[in-house]
C-alpha cells in the first residue's frame, strides 16, 4: 500500500471510532506540555500516541500548536523589529546594545520553557552576510556560522514591517533566496536564523539588515 | 467599549499581530474559523480584564500575550470537553484537506475493513515508533513531527521509516499488499 492509502485508511479508522467520552483522553495540561516540549520524552510520546489516535484530542492539540507557533513567530518578529532600529555601521556600539536586548526578548520566551537550556549565555549563532547591501541582479545568498549541535537551520526573511517574505529550512549554513522571491530595489530587509539543536533546544541569531541597491 | 480600546498601544499591537498569526497558523493546520474566533475573543477578554495590572505586561507583551493565549486555549478545550454534545465529523474537512484525494480501496478489501486492519496493525507497532507513525498517518510531515518532538530530522526519518516498514509487514502478513512505496 502507498503512504497515501495507509493515511486514508488510518483516517477512516479514526473517524469510525465513536467518541467514547473523554475520560481516557490526554489532559489539556499534558497537551500543552507536549507543544512546549516540557516534561519527559516518555510522557510526551505517550500523550502524542493518544492525541494522534483520537480525533478529538488531535483537534485540541492543533489549537494549542497554533497558539504556540504564533507565540514563537511573534517573539521572533518582536526581536527583528528591535533589530530594525540599528541605524548603521557608524554606531556599532549602540547597535550591539540593541541587539543584545533583542536577543534577550527571544531568550525570555525560550527560557520560560523549563527544558530549554541556554549554554554559556546568549545563543552562539552568528550571521555573516548580507549585512549591508545587495546589488540588483546579484543572487541574495544568506550565510551564517554553524552552531554546535545544530541539526537544521530555519531561515526567515522579513520586511521591516515584520511581514514574512521567505522562509526555509536547511541543514547547510548557506541559503540562496530563490529568484522568484520579489525584493524591491531600495527596499530594506531583515533576516534571521534559528538553529534547531539535536537536544531539542534552539539558538536564535540576532537579525541582520540589508538593502537592495541599484547596480 | 471595544475591549481593545483599553489596552496599552504596545499590548494592543502585540495582540493584533498575535491574533493574525494564530489565524494564519490555525488555518494552515485546518482549524475552523469559529474555533479561532472563540480563542481570539477569549484572549481579548482576558487581556481587557487584566488591563493596567502591572509592569510585566508592558515590558514583555509578546510572552504575556502568549501565556494568556495558552490559558485561554486551555479554557476553550475544557469547555468543549464538558459539552456533552461535542461531536467529531466522520471525516473532518481539515483532515480531508490535509490528506487530499481519497484513493480507492486496494485489492478488493472494503475501505471500512481495511481501516480496521490498519488501525489494529498500528496498535501493534513498537511504542517507540508508534507516535511518529500515527502522526505521519494523520497527515503531518516529517518536519512538523521533528519540530513537535524536538528531534533531529534524521532520527524522525529513521523511526518513521521503520514504523512504516513494520506496518506494511504486519499488513502483508494479513494479506494486505503487496507493498508499493511512494
Amino acid at each position: 500500500m502507498t503512504d497515501d492509502e495507509l493515511r486514508h485508511a488510518y483516517a477512516t479508522h479514526l473517524a469510525d471510532r465513536a467518541l467514547p467520552g473523554r475520560a481516557r483522553c490526554a489532559s489539556p495540561e499534558a497537551l500543552v506540555a507536549l507543544v512546549e516540549r516540557r516534561g519527559s520524552e516518555v510522557d510526551r510520546l505517550a500523550t502524542l500516541d493518544h492525541a494522534t489516535s483520537c480525533e478529538a484530542c488531535r483537534r485540541d492539540l492543533e489549537l494549542l500548536r497554533a497558539v504556540h507557533r504564533a507565540g514563537e513567530t511573534s517573539a521572533s518578529r518582536l526581536a527583528l523589529r528591535w533589530g530594525s532600529w540599528v541605524p548603521g555601521p557608524r554606531v556599532r556600539l549602540a547597535a550591539a546594545a540593541v541587539l543584545v536586548i533583542a536577543i534577550g526578548s527571544v531568550a525570555t520566551m525560550t527560557l520560560r520553557r523549563p527544558d530549554a537550556v541556554m549554554r554559556g549565555g546568549p545563543p552562539a549563532l552568528r550571521l555573516v552576510s548580507p549585512a549591508d547591501s545587495v546589488l540588483t541582479g546579484e543572487p541574495v545568498t544568506l550565510t551564517w556560522r554553524s552552531a554546535p549541535g545544530a541539526d537544521r537551520y530555519d531561515v526567515e526573511l522579513l520586511s521591516l514591517t515584520g511581514d514574512s517574505i521567505f522562509s526555509a529550512s536547511t541543514p547547510d549554513t548557506v541559503l540562496a533566496v530563490p529568484a522568484d522571491v520579489v525584493l524591491l530595489v531600495g527596499g530594506e530587509y531583515l533576516w534571521s536564523v534559528r538553529a534547531m539543536l539535536r537536544d531539542g533546544t534552539h539558538a536564535t541569531s540576532a537579525p541582520l539588515r540589508f538593502r537592495l541597491r541599484q547596480r | 467599549m471595544e475591549p481593545l480600546d483599553d489596552l496599552s498601544p504596545a499590548l494592543r499591537d502585540v495582540l493584533l499581530r498575535f491574533a493574525s498569526l494564530v489565524r494564519s497558523v490555525g488555518w494552515r493546520h485546518g482549524l475552523a474559523d469559529d474555533e479561532l474566533d472563540e480563542l481570539v475573543q477569549a484572549v481579548r477578554v482576558r487581556l481587557w480584564r487584566a488591563r493596567g495590572s502591572g509592569e510585566q505586561i508592558a515590558s514583555t507583551p509578546a510572552s504575556y500575550v502568549y501565556r494568556t493565549a495558552i490559558t485561554a486555549a486551555l479554557d476553550v478545550i475544557r469547555a468543549r470537553r464538558d459539552h456533552k454534545e461535542e461531536r467529531i465529523d466522520a471525516m473532518p474537512e481539515s483532515l480531508a484537506a490535509r490528506l487530499g484525494a481519497v484513493p480507492g480501496p486496494e485489492g478488493g478489501v472494503e475501505a471500512a475493513e481495511l481501516a480496521t486492519l490498519v488501525g489494529r496493525a498500528v496498535n501493534e507497532i513498537t511504542p517507540s515508533r508508534r507516535p511518529v507513525l500515527r502522526m505521519y498517518l494523520a497527515g503531518y510531515d516529517r518536519a512538523e513531527i521533528a519540530d513537535l518532538l524536538g528531534w533531529s530530522e534524521g532520527k524522525t526519518r529513521n523511526l518513521l521509516y521503520r514504523g512504516l516498514a513494520d506496518l506494511r509487514a504486519l499488513l502483508t502478513a494479513r494479506g494486505i499488499g503487496p507493498e508499493v512505496s511512494t
